[in-house]
């Protein structure tokens, strides 16, 4: 009721104070909203739809009234402004419509004609319109809030993709590169800046075999390998290349010399217990395929067990068209020169994340020592495919992308390749377009890019076009790869080598089998 | 039990619309307003005789097909009937109200006031709205209001309407001032006391009730001349003109005590005017309606008018009339107040 009085000019509810000063001008808007109310009202000639026209239409504006002054609690003073009564009127004239509205069927129908033709303020029709389709406000609200949301999302990974490239880009382009430098080496010293000495100090521990039986060797650091799936390929047989030299290759050598480590990048299910049986019949198709095409030498599944694929002396189809150089030699043709060493995993969609089990890394470091100790491999020629793997038509690196970053070297107890100039770049020219920076989401490691650097400065000391430098390298790439694989197809044209590699139309090189 | 035919206004409702009822519970009366558009009153006396039980007695009763209601080893016969009943017996009858509320003195009283009630209402349909009249706020009367209101309230939804209770004033500006916007002041001068509502569009702004009504006048008048109430009562409501000089010591007494009552109720009237803050200020005249039983005699409007304008008056005052029908306005605007409510 107190509400209803204050809309016809009472205000019994507020202070003294207040009312004081706003009785005048309260009183006066109460007599105009009361003179408006009634005219209106005058429409129903029955005395209940009157009496509820008028009772609905004062509630209705008391409410109102209520709720813009909680609303302006804060902001008093606009209650002495024009706007504010503006407001107030206008709803009023909105309330009345609504009301008139509701209840045009108790109208007489010779008054209904002048019930359309109203004179209401344009404000007051506006304060309908916006109260007859604040439905559809809301809901244009939620799909604007909504759109925002999603635009704010969408803006924020937009900036933080251009960002990431951006920053990349910077440090590629030379402004701020990333310079390798390594112990007692000179900047353009040709083999110094390959030498891989970051873990100096570390041999693994002398390891030997300690049992062999029809299908299983165990070595004394742990290590169990099943030779149940061994099979051959054919002998190993490369030529060593002298570091530096034009040569082509001179000294045949059938030893393993290093280790390529891969990924199958075949499908995985989480590692959940639940999972067991389906992870170990993924595991079990993996370990057939690559039997089948003889793809690595060794297959680590994701339980950590190791299993030899193509025996160490036969060259398995791992590597395809491949450079790796210690401080001396130069290899081509990983396959024959190389262990390759498979881990059953693949990268995050997407990306170039590889996750391994815990038995993996424990596995995968076990089976490193076996080898190095039993073939003397190197630290320096512990590599990864994704370092080794090249684009030859095209001269370019990086084609498989498998542990182009994030190999755990130190947890195999190596040192870390990244941080090595591939001799890819700085010995043959190869280099990466924009294709190949897409794919590695324009980072390269900090080797390659010193690498490009150094492939430049050595084109300057020789005073020669990068471009024909590289070109005159390739050339002696493909000389090299010729005779290569000549070893082991002496009677065949070069190209139609029986080798794992085979030539494509476009230039680039298919591996058989999986990476 | 009586039936009156109303107008409300024009109409364009077709019977067996509606679903309101009003009831006007007065000292004196009982009035319904109902049917279509409140066209059909129903009243009934609010009050009843009791004679000791004996099967010859019920058996009268029932022949001459009087209502009544039997507790034990009492016979009560209620309404309308009750009049020509106390007659018959020479007896006075009782009211189970008084000054406006239940009367605490009277132990009968709520069951014979449910009687009446049950009576007079028409069977209720489901959720059908009711408006009873109830006085306003008067000298000591306040905590008597509330127990008055929920009990007829209880007995109201116990019939199964859903009850509200209207000012009796503010009713009779519903029935009466359609024209004006509901704005105005509505006075009902029924048998236990006076009820005033002044309303601004509808909004009551100011209500009040004064203790003095036709019982008053009548218990007065009875004493001072010695004569029964009953004799005092018809020559009130049969032969009293208040416009002309008395003839008779009676009419002399009924003028006398009714100027009292319109003296107290004009003046108080003008004090809660000066005292009240609530009131907006008004740029225009007010019209005064009454109504009720004891409005009815003649002259009674001439000598309210010269009353008011005597002494001056707070307000404007646009003009001074009676209800269309004196005794049902208040019953009409409890219709029209429930009407207003129904969807």
């Amino acid at each position: 009721m107190s509400l209803k009085t204050d809309i016809i000019g009472v205000h019994s509810q507020r202070s003294n104070n207040e009312a004081a000063n706003g009785r005048n001008r309260d009183a006066e808007a109460g007599r105009l909203y009361s003179k408006i109310v009634e005219r209106y009202a005058l429409f129903f000639d029955r005395p209940e739809v009157r009496l509820r026209f008028l009772n609905n239409t004062l509630a209705k504006q008391a409410q109102r009234e209520q709720q813009l002054r909680e609303s302006l609690s804060r902001w008093r003073f606009l209650e002495r402004t024009r706007l504010y009564n503006w407001v107030l009127e206008a709803r009023l004239y909105s309330a009345i419509l609504e009301e008139l509205r509701s209840m045009a069927h108790a109208v007489p129908s010779a008054r209904r004609p002048q019930l359309q033709s109203i004179q209401v303020p344009f404000s007051a029709r506006a304060f309908y319109f916006l109260y007859q389709a604040r439905h559809a406000f809301y809901a244009v609200g939620v799909l604007v809030t909504g759109l925002l949301l999603f635009g704010m999302y969408t803006a924020a990974t937009w900036s933080a993709r251009h960002a990431n490239i951006w920053l990349a880009q910077r440090y590629q382009k030379g402004r701020a590169p990333i310079v390798v430098t390594t112990v007692g080496q000179g900047a353009t010293t040709a083999f110094a800046a390959t030498g891989a000495k970051f873990l100096p100090n570390y041999k693994p521990e002398r390891v030997w075999l300690v049992e062999r039986n029809a299908d299983t060797e165990r070595y004394s650091n742990g290590a169990r390998i099943l030779t149940s799936y061994e099979t051959e390929n054919h002998p190993r047989g490369y030529y060593l290349i002298p570091r530096g030299s034009e040569s082509l290759g001179e000294s045949l050598r059938s030893d393993p010399v290093g280790i390529v480590y891969h990924t199958s990048e075949s499908d995985i299910l989480p590692f959940t217990s639940d999972n067991n049986l389906s992870i170990k019949q993924r595991s079990q198709g993996l370990i057939e395929y690559v039997h089948r095409n003889k793809s690595y030498n060794y297959l680590i599944d994701r339980y950590g067990e190791i299993y030899r694929i193509v025996k160490d002396d036969h060259a398995a189809h791992h590597a395809g068209n491949s450079i790796w150089a210690d401080s001396r030699y130069v290899y081509v043709g990983l396959n024959e020169s190389f262990i390759g060493i498979s881990f059953e995993s693949t990268s995050t969609a997407g990306t170039l994340e590889e996750t391994l089990t815990e038995a993996q890394y424990t596995a995968g470091r076990a089976l490193t020592n076996v080898l190095r100790t039993k073939y003397n491999i190197e630290d320096e020629n512990c590599t990864t495919h994704g370092l080794v793997s090249i684009n030859p038509e095209r001269m370019l690196i990086a084609f498989h992308h498998d542990w182009v970053r994030n190999f755990p070297f130190e947890m195999m107890g190596l040192s870390d390749k990244y941080k090595v100039q591939p001799s890819t770049m700085v010995d043959y020219g190869f280099t990466y377009d924009e294709e190949i920076l897409e794919k590695l989401g324009r980072v390269l490691w900090p080797g390659a890019i010193a690498a490009d650097e150094e492939f430049r400065k050595r084109a300057e000391i020789k005073r020669i076009n990068p471009e024909l430098f590289r070109r005159k390298l390739r050339d002696r790439y493909r000389a090299q790869m010729d005779k290569a694989r000549r070893l082991r197809a002496p009677d065949e044209p070069a190209g139609d080598s029986p080798l794992s590699v085979q030539n494509t139309s476009e230039g680039s090189t298919v591996e058989t089998g999986v990476k | 039990m009586e039936e009156n035919n109303v107008a409300t206004g024009s109409s364009a409702v077709a019977d067996g619309e509606v679903n309101a009822v009003g009831l006007d519970i007065g000292t004196s009366r009982i009035v319904m307003a109902g049917g279509p558009n409140g066209h059909k009153a129903v009243t009934q006396l609010n009050a009843f005789v009791g004679v000791p039980y004996s099967k010859m007695t019920e058996a009268i009763l029932q022949q001459n097909k009087m209502v009544f209601y039997r507790n034990g080893k009492e016979l009560f016969v209620f309404g309308n009937d009750s009049e020509r009943f106390a007659s018959f017996f020479n007896a006075v009858p009782r009211r189970p109200m008084q000054y406006g509320v239940l009367n605490p003195q009277e132990p009968m009283g709520q069951q014979i006031i449910q009687s009446i009630i049950e009576s007079i209402l028409p069977r209720a349909r489901k959720n059908e709205l009711l408006s009873f009249s109830v006085p306003g706020k008067g000298d000591g009367a306040d905590t008597n209001l509330v127990y008055h209101e929920a009990i007829l309230k209880n007995f109201a939804q116990s019939l199964g309407y859903e009850a509200k209770a209207v000012n009796e004033g503010l009713a009779v500006v519903f029935a009466e001032l359609q024209n004006e916007n509901f704005t105005g002041i509505g006075i009902s001068c029924g048998g236990g006391m006076c009820n005033v509502c002044v309303a601004f569009l509808s909004v009551p702004m100011l209500t009040f009730s004064i203790p003095l009504g036709g019982d008053y006048i009548d218990s007065s008048v009875s004493s001072v001349v010695d004569e029964p109430i009953t004799r005092v009562r018809l020559i009130k409501e049969e032969s009293l003109d208040l416009s002309r000089q008395p003839k008779d010591k009676v009419s002399s007494a009924l003028h006398i005590y009714y100027e009292e009552v319109i003296n107290t109720l004009v003046t108080k009237l003008r004090e809660e005017f000066e005292n009240s803050r609530q009131l907006p200020k008004l740029d225009r005249a007010m019209p005064i309606v009454l109504s009720g039983g004891t409005a009815k005699p003649k002259g009674f409007l001439q000598k309210f008018e010269s009353i008011v304008k005597s002494g001056g008056f707070p307000v404007q005052i646009s003009d001074i009339r009676m209800a269309s029908d004196p005794l049902t306005a208040t019953a009409r605007g409890c219709y029209i107040a429930a009407m207003s409510e129904v969807r």
